[in-house]
């Protein structure tokens, strides 16, 4: 019996230090991949703007021989590469989160230009969907102080994600500032997220259906790094939901914001 | 007569898609594959407008730039610097060494190529 416990006893503690372990072994490789990164990004860049580009030049026909198919097989390789690029950034995003080299470029920026660039880069997504997108944005907003890149892409998930769970109906996007905050939310009128999920979708893999994964296409990782950049940026992001009714996710982000390192 | 761009760019595919695109549009392309190279090819050819990687091998970017604006026959050729991924201050150090225009690759083509007619002052 004693031999038994200790035994097994021992086989759980190797088994938590095989755990330990393996965690360590895998932040120094995010780490270690993430350094890496930082230093030749160009590694990821170039092959892809090799791709992207050979592809819409014989899109746009500067190549002989064009055939229907062979444009619309084009236009699948674009969409594609697009969508891996989207991909790679989205797992260095989380290596960087995970070894502390997560970190924000602060520059004054106008939250218009942030709500405008995510609507152009949307709209095309929303009309093949038959999905109406529309942006108010209160007038006369303040100079605002954060990362622009990185509230651009906090932005264009949300919108991205409610246009993709939203069939033929409605993305509201709206602007404005509430006790030296912007506030910002996009509003859809699809599915919605029962409760128990609301909070948890925030989390890194946490998906409500995952048998949605392949159909959705998505990563379970954008709302774990866009809270990240929104709480480094001392603000706060959720969702409030009626099962049915749609969701509207909300962020609030000081206008004048003071990058914080320690947020997770 | 043909106007001429010097495409300074270490990557070879990515020159390919330059060149295409350019010969492609109507111009004459002539090309280089490091900055020592591409300022000798500008000051040779006198280009009409020259493209520059910014991360090139022996001579970066920046400073083939200002090597080439350094020349009085070449000080009124625009120089539009390409940059593998838009770091803070990059484009202030590409504008600093005298290059007329900053995009950040990846770009498109055919935004490029307007912003190259742009320059050439012709119709885009």
């Amino acid at each position: 019996m004693f031999v038994q416990d200790t035994l097994r006893s021992f086989t759980r503690w190797r088994r938590h230090e095989a755990e330990a372990k393996w965690e360590s072994r895998q932040k120094l490789l995010l780490g270690e991949l993430s350094h890496r990164v930082n230093n030749s990004l160009a590694v990821v860049h170039e092959p892809r703007a090799a791709i992207l580009g050979y592809a819409e030049l014989m899109q746009e026909g500067f190549y002989e021989s064009q055939d229907p198919k062979s444009l619309d097989a084009l236009t699948r390789i674009r969409s594609n590469g697009k969508h891996l690029l989207g991909l790679i950034n989205t797992v260095l995003d989380i290596a960087k989160i995970e070894s502390g080299q997560f970190t924000l470029n602060m520059a004054e920026y106008a939250i218009e230009s942030v709500v405008e660039t995510v609507r152009s880069a949307t709209e095309s997504l929303a009309h093949n969907k038959k999905v109406t997108l529309t942006t108010e944005v209160a007038k006369a907003l303040p100079v605002g102080l954060g990362d622009e890149q990185r509230l651009t892409q906090v932005l264009l998930n949300l919108v991205g994600n409610a246009i993709k769970f939203t069939d033929a109906g409605e993305v509201r996007v709206s602007a404005t500032t509430v006790n030296r905050h912007f506030a910002v939310s996009v509003a859809d009128t699809g599915p919605g997220i029962p409760e128990e999920h609301q909070a948890r979708i925030f989390e890194q893999f946490h998906q409500v259906d995952s048998s949605n994964t392949k159909a959705k296409g998505g990563t379970g990782l954008g709302l774990a790094i866009a809270k990240q950049i929104i709480e480094m940026h001392g603000g706060r992001i959720w969702v409030e939901s009626t099962l049915g009714k749609g969701a509207t996710f909300q962020m609030e982000v000081p206008i004048r914001a003071e990058f914080s390192k320690g947020a997770s | 007569m043909k106007k001429r761009i010097l495409v300074v760019e270490d990557q070879k595919d990515l020159r390919g898609i330059l060149r295409d695109l350019l010969n492609g549009s109507g111009y004459a392309v002539t090309e280089a594959a490091d900055g020592r190279d591409g300022v000798a090819k500008a000051l040779s050819e006198r280009p009409d407008l020259i493209l520059m990687d910014i991360q090139l091998p022996i001579l970066d970017g920046y400073e083939a730039t200002r090597q080439i604006k350094a020349d009085p026959n070449l000080k009124a050729t625009p120089i539009i610097a390409v940059s593998s991924y838009a770091m803070k201050g990059d484009e202030e150090k590409a504008r600093a060494s005298g290059c007329d225009h900053y995009v950040t690759k990846p770009h498109s083509p055919l935004q490029l190529l307007r912003i190259i007619r742009g320059f050439l002052g012709e119709q885009a």
